[in-house]
């Protein structure tokens, strides 16, 4: 291969990549774009955690938490004021915005907590944010509406309904309603977290977060404020965690409590595990395999030999689900420590002679 | 007052089961330095294995089986993966642990399903009346069993070869090595330690006046961490402690819930995890746990 | 980089926008009227009628969707067979939200589009958060569930009394037979959610009436460890304690009351109770002390709806034990095909029509599944009536009817209805 095409094909792979998710609204039915948005939302969740769990190596189980404060906050930010819950009726993209800056409060008034506890202390400890949570969305009816849940408020910029159909726009023939619009949102705010998620890794907060892994008492003797960065990791992990959380509720359309449970943030953990652990691109393809694999394989059940109907006690997509990507996460630690980031990595490296890496190594 | 000394009595017994749980996952983490995330899931197989085979081979035959089943998951999950990890990171084995909790606990919610399975025990729905109050037989029998199973486990940690090698490795795992213990052995019995502990107190979670056990036991077994973590997540005496603590903190609030009003419903679940965050608070490595210093 | 990046950005889009001239994606067909001049709605093609249901399979309440989606295709079979409505065959769109809301709430939303209407929504929160959606929809549904929050939803179809009357009329049977006198106290252990929400309705209208002392107390729907909750009502002195809980807890309850002495009557709502609770450790104290207070007829009860919905159970599922929900689920089932026959015979087979055709039913007999039922009047229950049950293992069900469905005085004065709170 040529130099020249070499260097050409991995933004020829971008450029093909960018087209099929701009034109996949165009094609997919509401089935598929509703559940690539969950997926897209779980993605960025993952970039967060994994900038928390990668880079700065604390394990956290909080993750669900703060995906909740994102998704009720903007809930409340923007909802109608007047009704049964909280609504303090803000433009959308303000409530949004205030929704992900609470949950970065939240996860500075928790840094606290985590800065003075060491390693594993603070994964076992961060399982209490999680029932805490719970406990509160149950209980705070007059803002979460309790057990039930409450409506995601709609999105709308200037007038143009993100998640309604006002006014209509009809592109080739196919009517663009919330789900295809929502689709747009989704890629910006994907794209919106990688990038910065990727320029934070490069940087210096990446570099001390990562020496702050390996040694803490290292980190400190060259310098670096150790509960600062500590501290620093938790809020910007939360902040992603509090953007997913707002996309999630806009790709749900409800926000109820039992979503935002431990399994979510097992979920999650998986998700970045699987990818490759400090991995941006990893996070996003752990992300779309841990939330469209049970999909995938509930809609083709009836097809696929190994799967029961749901309710026949037989392994159902919802368990087969599971089998495999438990397995994965603990295949993935013990013979691909860096997920399938890494794999790709050893791919192109195989294929082709320098091909610059996109992933940050770690 | 007679309502306070029941439900004393009824934390009390509910935090020895918490206690046996707490104590296995410390073996673990002090032995190995692994944070055994799939506790929950080998507590719930060794009681499931009780529940599905006491009709075919009678109770005790079933209960040797379930601890049996346990303690070899125990030493699948040693050999497996975390002796070949030795050498990684604590979160690399946390989450190893994880993926086998994710595995396991998914095969065993289908299998259990919707039902709630009979234990098969002797103790039934007896009771047991003394000066006014009424205790569960079934509880008093975990609590004996708890006694005899702690009393027996500190003896072994004292005075067996076994326990001085622990004890040597969670102080220093490379000298010990290098004074000639052998780590992987140590590591080996404190997993199957762990899993029959696991198994027993999963039965006593799943007896009278619990109706049976069903899918959610292991989301109970979870408790067992912020006991461990009240009680220092190295420390055996810690791990009793914590339990119990743990025990009376979720009775005491569930059974005051209409006076504690103010905090919401449903205290009890969550009351353990907010015991646990002032706990760290205060203490940040929990009651019992050794602290880390470092001078820099 | 930020350059390329918005190179590769605008190279896809021109790419993206030509690729959109050979879009395949269909659009959703509207309403039409057929060649046998019957007008058309979603889910209604010339020779089908689809109806879905959205049902729990794999979560808490799975015995019962499970049981309910099968009876459901009884009925089916049994209308298809004898030559479906309309000239059209009866087809059902089922579909698993395992009692997670927000699975549910994406569920719908795919199945919505291709239904004519809901035969079965199941579970309170469920019914609560797609309450919307459905208005908006205009969408008939039944909702497994009797909370009478949703009877304020003209597009509810709500078999049978609801939560709060089976608890009046329960109070009223254990104050008749002397168990309760005025100054007692009874305690209510109720779910959180609407569930809880709507039988507490009930039992506090009803300890008012009658002078009594209720103690409260609520749970979360994954609890599944009574022993404080009843510890503390015992200290309470109750005589009675109602129960508006999962089976699995009624069971703990049943267990833990009688480990600390409490042996009063333990009388619960409809979903409080299955069989298989009589084989686990609190077997001997359920049989003792509860009772089951439902608007739903037991299977064992001798009318010809629970005789034919059993005989038709057993026979096609010889090998499942069968609940009260074949009962209902085929009383249900069987309300919402005469909707369907009022709306072909009006010539009007869609949403509009299906409203229509439902408050037009009158006075309907489901044979004594539940008891008559009279939709006529908007936000109102269907009936009244509920009646009382006891454990007995040797029955189909489980359940013995000790007295059958009876409206009690103290439910005639009860403001029932969409507001009763």
């Amino acid at each position: 291969m040529s130099d020249r095409l070499n260097r050409l094909m991995p933004k020829a792979g971008w450029v093909a990549a960018v087209i099929v998710l701009l034109a996949l609204p165009l094609y997919v039915d509401g089935f598929w774009l509703s559940a690539g948005l969950v997926a897209m939302a779980a993605a960025v969740g993952a970039v967060g955690l994994t900038l928390l769990v990668g880079a700065a190596g604390q394990l956290s189980f909080a993750h669900a938490f703060f995906l909740a404060v994102g998704a009720y906050g903007y809930a409340c930010f923007s909802g109608e004021p007047g009704a049964a819950t909280l609504g303090l009726g803000l433009p959308p993209a303000l409530g949004a915005a205030l929704a992900i800056a609470v949950t970065g409060a939240l996860g500075l008034a928790f840094s606290p907590v985590a800065s003075r506890l060491r390693g594993i202390y603070l994964g076992v400890a961060s399982l209490s944010l999680v029932f805490v949570g719970q406990h509160l969305l149950h209980n705070l009816t007059g803002v979460t509406g309790g057990f039930n849940g409450r409506d995601t408020p709609m999105f709308t910029l200037a007038g143009f309904d993100v998640t309604g159909s006002e006014p209509p726009v009809t592109v080739a023939g196919v009517p663009f309603g919330a789900t295809e619009r929502l689709w747009y949102l989704g890629l910006v705010a994907l794209a919106g977290a990688g990038v910065i998620a990727r320029n934070l890794l490069r940087g210096r907060t990446g570099r001390a977060l990562r020496m702050v892994r390996d040694s803490e008492v290292a980190a400190a003797v060259l310098g670096v404020d150790v509960r600062r960065s500590k501290a620093t990791a938790f809020v910007v992990s939360s902040m992603f965690a509090g953007a997913a959380g707002v996309l999630s509720a806009l790709a749900l359309d409800r926000v109820v409590p039992d979503y935002f449970g431990l399994l979510l943030s097992v979920e999650f953990l998986a998700m970045i595990v699987i990818g490759g652990l400090g991995s941006v691109g990893g996070a996003v393809t752990g992300a779309a395999f841990v939330t469209l694999l049970p999909i995938v394989l509930a809609r083709y059940s009836g097809v696929l030999p190994l799967v029961a109907d749901a309710g026949s006690g037989g392994v159902d997509a919802a368990v087969l689900a599971r089998f495999c990507y438990g397995a994965a996460v603990v295949l993935v630690i013990l013979i691909q420590p860096d997920g399938l980031a890494g794999l790709g990595r050893r791919l192109r490296a195989r294929l082709g002679p320098a091909v610059p890496s996109l992933q940050e190594s770690t | 007052m007679s309502n306070l000394v029941e439900l004393v009595i009824n934390g009390l017994s509910l935090g020895s089961i918490y206690a046996l749980i707490a104590l296995g996952f410390v073996v673990i983490f002090k032995a190995t330095e692994v944070v055994n995330f799939a506790h929950g899931s080998m507590l719930m197989l060794g009681a499931y294995v009780i529940a599905a085979t006491h009709g075919r081979i009678g109770f005790p035959a079933a209960v040797a089986a379930g601890l049996a089943t346990a303690a070899t998951v125990g030493l699948l999950i040693d050999r497996l993966l975390v002796s070949r990890l030795r050498r990684r990171s604590h979160t690399a084995l946390a989450i190893v642990t994880i993926g086998v909790d994710i595995v396991l606990g998914a095969e065993l919610a289908r299998r259990v399903g919707t039902e709630v399975l009979n234990m098969g025990d002797p103790w039934l729905d007896h009771t047991w009346r003394v000066a006014g109050f009424t205790f569960p037989v079934s509880r008093l029998a975990a609590i004996a069993v708890a006694l005899v199973l702690i009393v027996a486990f500190a003896a072994l940690v004292r005075y067996t070869d076994w326990g001085v090698a622990m004890r040597a490795a969670a102080e220093d795992a490379e000298a010990a090595s290098l004074m000639g213990i052998r780590l992987g052995r140590v590591s080996m019995v404190a997993w199957v330690v762990a899993g029959v502990l696991a198994a027993v107190a999963g039965l006593f979670l799943a007896t009278f006046p619990s109706p049976g056990l069903s899918a959610t036991a292991s989301t109970t077994a979870l408790r067992a961490f912020p006991a461990v973590v009240v009680g220092g997540m190295d420390s055996l005496s810690g791990a009793v402690v914590g339990g119990l603590v743990i025990g009376l903190a979720e009775t005491l609030a569930a059974g005051y819930s209409e006076q504690l009003l103010f905090l919401g419903r449903g205290l009890g679940d969550v009351a353990p995890y907010a015991v646990m965050i002032a706990v760290l608070l205060w203490r940040p490595t929990g009651l019992f746990g050794t602290r880390e210093l470092s001078r820099v | 980089m930020r350059k390329n990046a918005l190179r590769v950005v605008a190279v896809a889009a021109v790419v993206a926008l030509v690729a959109t001239g050979c879009s395949t994606k269909a659009t959703r067909s509207g309403g039409a009227t057929g060649t046998d001049g019957v007008r058309t709605g979603p889910g209604v093609t010339a020779d089908t009628i689809t109806l879905a249901a959205l049902t729990d399979m794999s979560g808490p309440f799975a015995p019962i969707g499970k049981q309910l989606v099968q009876v459901g295709e009884l009925v089916r079979a049994e209308v298809n067979n004898s030559g479906g409505v309309c000239g059209r065959k009866l087809e059902f769109q089922v579909s698993d939200h395992g009692y997670n809301v927000q699975k549910a709430v994406t569920l719908y939303k795919s199945m919505e589009p291709n239904s004519l209407a809901f035969l079965q929504i199941l579970g309170a929160p469920i019914n609560a958060a797609l309450a919307e959606s459905v208005t908006r929809d205009k969408v008939l549904t039944l909702p497994a569930t009797f909370a009478q929050a949703l009877l304020a939803n003209p597009y509810v179809v709500l078999p049978g009394a609801t939560y709060d009357l089976e608890l009046v009329n329960g109070v009223a049977y254990l104050a008749e037979q002397g168990r309760l006198a005025r100054g007692d106290a009874i305690g209510h252990i109720y779910q959180e959610g609407e569930y809880g929400a709507s039988a507490l309705a009930g039992s506090r209208y009803a300890a008012e009436k009658l002078g009594l002392k209720l103690v409260q107390r609520q749970v979360k729907a994954t609890e599944e460890d009574m022993a404080s909750y009843v510890t503390s009502l015992k200290a309470e002195g109750v005589k009675a304690v109602l129960l508006t809980t999962s089976p699995k807890q009624t069971a703990s309850v049943a267990a833990v009351a009688k480990s600390v002495g409490l042996e009063v009557p333990l009388v619960g709502n409809n979903p409080t109770f299955t069989q298989s609770l009589l084989d686990t450790p609190a077997g001997p104290a359920l049989r003792a002390n509860f009772l089951w207070s439902s608007t739903v007829a037991p299977l064992s009860a001798d009318r010809p709806g629970p005789k034919a919905a059993l005989a038709a159970y057993t026979k096609a599922y010889p090998n499942e034990k069968p609940s009260y929900s074949v009962g209902s689920g085929y009383g249900a089932a069987k309300v919402f095909v005469e909707i369907v026959r009022k709306a072909c015979q009006n010539k009007d087979l869609t949403r509009d029509g299906m409203a229509k055709a439902f408050r037009q039913l009158g006075q309907v007999d489901t044979g004594g599944v539940f008891p008559p039922l009279d939709f006529s009047k908007p936000g109102k229950p269907s009936t009244t009536a509920s009646g009382i049950a006891q454990p007995d293992p040797a029955l189909p069900g489980g359940l013995k009817e000790v007295r059958a469905p009876f409206v009690s005085d103290l439910a005639k004065e009860y403001p029932a209805g969409a507001d009763a709170k």
